[in-house]
């Protein structure tokens, strides 16, 4: 033997096998990743789906056959409700299994087991007590109830799939951070259902009037964030046949409210703690649209129901298409979430349904009295000390250690921190533990109703996150209803306020009744629509629903269009879900060219204002690919903001103290009082009015945009869809797996938006026409397959990307569109 | 045996170690057969090209996957090489710890 040999080639292979094990640096485990009998080359065997193939699943009654189409949406034909969900699972899995499970350690607070940077994420989903509300809704479900046997039956189909599952068809994903599926477990949907809930209804309203009190007072903040828009299209027709614009001048800036410090740094600190900045943001990221229309206002004399749901955009998409057919039971198709046991948003063979984003206040906070300040384990209510429930929560690496461990502490409202001196408790209604069944029981419902009337019954009880849902039926019905559970709050009903914890005064008496929700069916103006836009006007329903509402543009815009006409069909339809012209544009256009004109008249002009405003005038207010102004508008009115509301910024170096600058409505009010002292910028000496501050904007966009893209205008360097593509980024933001630098006919606020800088936009889009035989089309920014080599990754990005959509198979799948079978029959437990 | 028959036999034992036990059977078979076949000549050197054959097989049987080329360049693109360059590497990994594995058995067995 010779020891130099030996160490030398010892020590090598061993830090080969390191490298293959481990990983080196950024490189993840080579080892598995090449080895080419289940590395990642195999998966090129795996990728497209066989012609025909079958799986086992335990549990299963019957044998079920699913047949793909040639976009890869299984057709799943079952003999029990249970056997369709045993499927639904174990395919779903198939394509989409390694987001089923990020999505639950989204909201589990687990995604540093895959990655340790992750931690951050993590401890805002364990702050808000998402993981905590799961497990406490779910425990609550009875078990043999079917919402139970359907979770149970879901887990068992997935769970057969990653048994089954070879070496190759091992996800890219999991290769690359060198992990194994987790076992799915029935309790995961309520996790995921917890995550949707964070994205779409976290939203701390309380933040911003307090926040900008601070600094320019209580009227002027409750004025430029209060609890009404001032621009009314509601989702509740409300007689108007045009939007109502609140013409009540906005206070100007008052002097700083000092007594509103306390109470603003408690807020900040509590977004700290519970990690509700960054959620608060997002939250006003989400958008939607959704309309019906009566067979009164359609060409075929049937209703058409349309839905564009708009969430951050991913690769693999968040929606998976489907069609389920249980004979004597339901026969739906439509969009589910990977990892939820049922179709969310579709159709039926009677009704169809889809959903916005309703926005209203479901979270506030409270002062609670404790026992022990720096540890306590009991709070105060009503002069008794009870005990705080505690957990204790671990943070772990990829390898298995911990990271760091955190003691929560919950009152019967919800997960309590330590905000300075302070004990902060939150109640929000995604952890409350009303209406657990209904959680999935209403979509399941939903699947079966046959008309308006009976899928408004079947979603009653849904608890959220609170959707606008629009519904249409062959009967020629259609109805809305923004649907979920909203607190009653004590006193004067406002979720402004922060309460104090020590009485149960302070708590939610109860829940709205769904008599009060905002609703209609069957208005007389022969159509409904919703854009996440205030649901109720005011003068109508005072009672306080909710804050900071986004402006109407795209509900003025929709409800312009279906007021202008009389006979829709399915391709006007289509085209509308893409309009590129903008209700923002309409309005903010003319107040340009108007203050360049006065200056001009007024002899203030310049060749600057005049060229920029020139090149303004000559847009069509269109956001099409092919327009080179767009990007001159966006620019004016990204800088107009900062330079309207300089009273709203601050040097506090905690960002949790900076108000978000008011929303366009607060803008647009403005824009009528001209000498405001709003428009002043108080870093000038000169006292500006509107028309300088809306031509000092255009000016210096038009030189920026001139800087950056050049002094030619007309060059392609101005298109639209050069400089502002849609941006649809993989699950791990893997660049060669994302897309991104897709063209779309879409801007901020047009129907079909552009946000958050081209990562949110429409999700899907449903058309329905509800004749003697439902027809269907649809579309979304991505495919049915979770494999970025597959060719159903992202096959429907293109047609999405130019406002097309597909014709549903609604239907036995014909042989001609039939590329795969899957053959699912009973196996052993 | 010859040293052609002790090279495909030992690639298709490479192969059928892949496909059975994962990666891990690459190390160890090298290094098993750098202890039984010390008395072979150039064992080491066998035990590497065996290992890029029996692997550069299965990559062959990869490649007749409809999407190797989007595979391949895909799971290139993430670790910032090209497509080809993760095939080759693919065959570069199994040879050099074939070849140091082997080189540590045959030195363990080696009684001079």
């Amino acid at each position: 033997m010779r020891v130099s040999s030996l160490l030398f080639f010892g020590v090598v292979s061993g830090g080969l096998c390191w490298v293959g094990a481990r990983g080196l640096g950024p490189l993840p485990p080579m080892g598995p990743l090449l080895d080419p009998a289940g590395g990642a080359l195999a998966l090129a065997r795996t990728t497209e789906l066989p012609r025909s193939w079958s799986g086992k699943i335990p549990g299963l009654s019957a044998p079920v056959t699913v047949t793909y189409d040639d976009r890869a949406v299984p057709h799943i034909k079952a003999t029990t409700v249970d056997d369709a969900y045993r499927a639904l699972g174990f395919v779903v899995a198939h394509d989409r299994l390694f987001q089923m499970e990020l999505q639950v350690r989204a909201a589990a607070g687990t995604v540093s087991e895959f990655n340790e940077k992750a931690i951050a994420i993590d401890t805002v989903a364990r702050q808000i007590g998402m993981g905590w509300g799961a497990e406490r809704r779910f425990a609550l479900l009875k078990p043999g109830s079917a919402a139970m046997q359907s979770l149970d039956a879901y887990a068992s189909g997935v769970n057969a799939y990653i048994d089954q599952m070879g070496p190759a068809d091992l996800p890219i994903e999991y290769r690359l951070i060198n992990k194994r599926p987790m076992r799915w477990q029935a309790k995961n949907a309520f996790y995921f259902l917890a995550r949707m809930n964070q994205t779409l209804s976290f939203a701390v309203t309380e933040l911003n009037v307090l926040r900008a009190q601070l600094l320019v007072g209580k009227d002027a903040a409750e004025a430029l964030y209060g609890p009404n828009a001032s621009i009314q299209e509601p989702i509740q027709p409300n007689g108007q046949t045009a939007p109502r614009f609140d013409l009540t001048p906005l206070p100007p800036p008052g002097a700083p409210d000092s007594s509103a410090l306390s109470a603003t740094k408690l807020v900040a600190l509590a977004t700290s703690a519970f990690g509700a900045f960054a959620a608060t943001d997002e939250t006003t990221r989400q958008a939607s649209n959704n309309w019906a229309i009566a067979p009164s206002r359609t060409k075929a004399g049937y209703a058409l129901l349309s839905g564009d749901p708009h969430l951050e955009l991913s690769l693999p998409s968040i929606w998976y298409e489907t069609h389920l057919t249980v004979p004597g039971q339901f026969d739906t198709y439509g969009f589910t979430f990977a990892g939820t046991p049922s179709i969310v948003l579709g159709l039926n063979r009677d009704v169809a349904w889809s959903a916005t984003n309703t926005g209203a206040d479901v979270v506030d906070f409270y002062r609670e009295t404790v026992d022990d300040p720096s540890r306590p384990t009991k709070y105060m209510l009503d002069g008794t000390w009870r005990p705080l429930e505690l957990h204790e929560e671990v943070y772990r690496s990829p390898s298995g250690s911990v990271l760091r461990t955190d003691t929560m502490r919950y009152t019967h409202r919800g997960p309590m921190r330590r905000v300075a001196d302070t004990w902060l408790s939150m109640r929000w209604t995604a952890l409350d533990t009303n209406n657990v069944e209904a959680s999935l029981g209403a979509f399941q419902a939903a699947q079966r109703a046959t008309s308006v009337s009976s899928l408004m019954d079947a979603m009653a009880a849904y608890p959220g996150p609170a959707q606008n849902f629009v519904m249409a039926d062959r009967g020629g019905n259609i109805g809305i209803r923004s649907t979920g559970l909203y607190p009653v709050r004590p006193g004067n009903g406002s979720g402004l306020l922060f309460r104090d914890g020590s009485v149960s005064a302070s708590d939610w008496t109860g829940y709205w009744p769904v008599k009060d929700y905002p609703q209609a069916i069957n208005p007389a103006q022969g159509y409904l629509a919703s854009a996440n836009q205030q649901p109720v006007d005011p003068k109508v329903r005072p009672a306080y629903f909710g804050a900071d509402w986004p402006a109407p543009w795209r509900a003025m815009r929709i409800n312009q269009r279906l007021r202008a006409e009389a006979a829709w069909t399915p391709t006007t339809v289509r085209q509308m879900q893409v309009d590129s012209g903008s209700a923002r544009a309409d309005f903010y256009v003319p107040q340009y060219l108007e203050a360049v004109a006065r200056l001009a008249g007024a002899g203030r002009s310049s060749p600057e204002i005049a060229r920029a405003a020139s090149a303004l005038a000559e847009w069509t207010r269109s956001y099409s690919p092919n327009d080179r102004r767009a990007i001159l508008f966006e620019n004016a009115m990204d800088r107009l903001g900062p330079m309207v509301w300089d009273e709203l910024s601050t040097s506090d170096a905690n960002a949790a103290m900076r108000p978000r600058l008011p929303g366009g409505m607060a803008l647009a009010k403005l824009m009528q009082q001209p000498d405001s002292k709003w428009w002043d910028d108080r870093r000038t000496p000169a006292l500006e009015t509107r028309d300088d501050v809306l031509a000092r904007a255009l000016t210096l966009a038009y030189a920026e945009v001139s800087a950056r893209h050049g002094r030619d205008s007309s060059s392609d360097e101005w298109r639209w869809g050069n400089t502002s593509p849609m941006k649809i980024y993989h699950l791990l933001r893997l660049e060669p797996f994302s897309e991104l630098e897709v063209e779309t006919r879409s801007g901020p606020e047009t129907i079909a938006p552009r946000a958050s800088n081209g990562t949110h936009s429409a999700s899907e889009r449903l058309i329905v026409e509800l004749g003697p035989q439902v027809r269907a089309w649809t579309t979304y920014p991505g495919g049915q397959s979770g494999n970025p080599f597959s060719r159903f990754y992202k096959n429907r990005i293109p047609s999405w990307s130019r406002g097309k959509l597909d014709t549903a198979i609604f239907a036995d799948v014909p042989a001609a569109k039939l590329i795969s079978t899957l053959t699912l029959t009973p196996g052993d437990k | 045996m010859t040293a052609a028959i002790r090279i495909v036999l030992l690639a298709a034992a490479f192969a059928t170690g892949a496909l059975a036990m994962g990666w891990w059977s690459l190390p160890i078979t090298a290094f098993a057969w750098g202890i039984v076949g010390t008395k072979t000549n150039r064992p080491v050197l066998i035990a590497a090209v065996s290992a890029a054959l029996g692997w550069g097989a299965l990559v062959v049987w990869d490649a007749t996957g409809a999407s190797f080329r989007p595979v391949a360049g895909g799971v290139g693109a993430v670790l910032r090489i090209n497509g080809s360059a993760f095939v080759e590497l693919a065959l570069v990994f199994p040879f050099v710890l074939a070849f140091c594995a082997a080189g540590a058995g045959h030195a363990l067995a080696r009684d001079d």
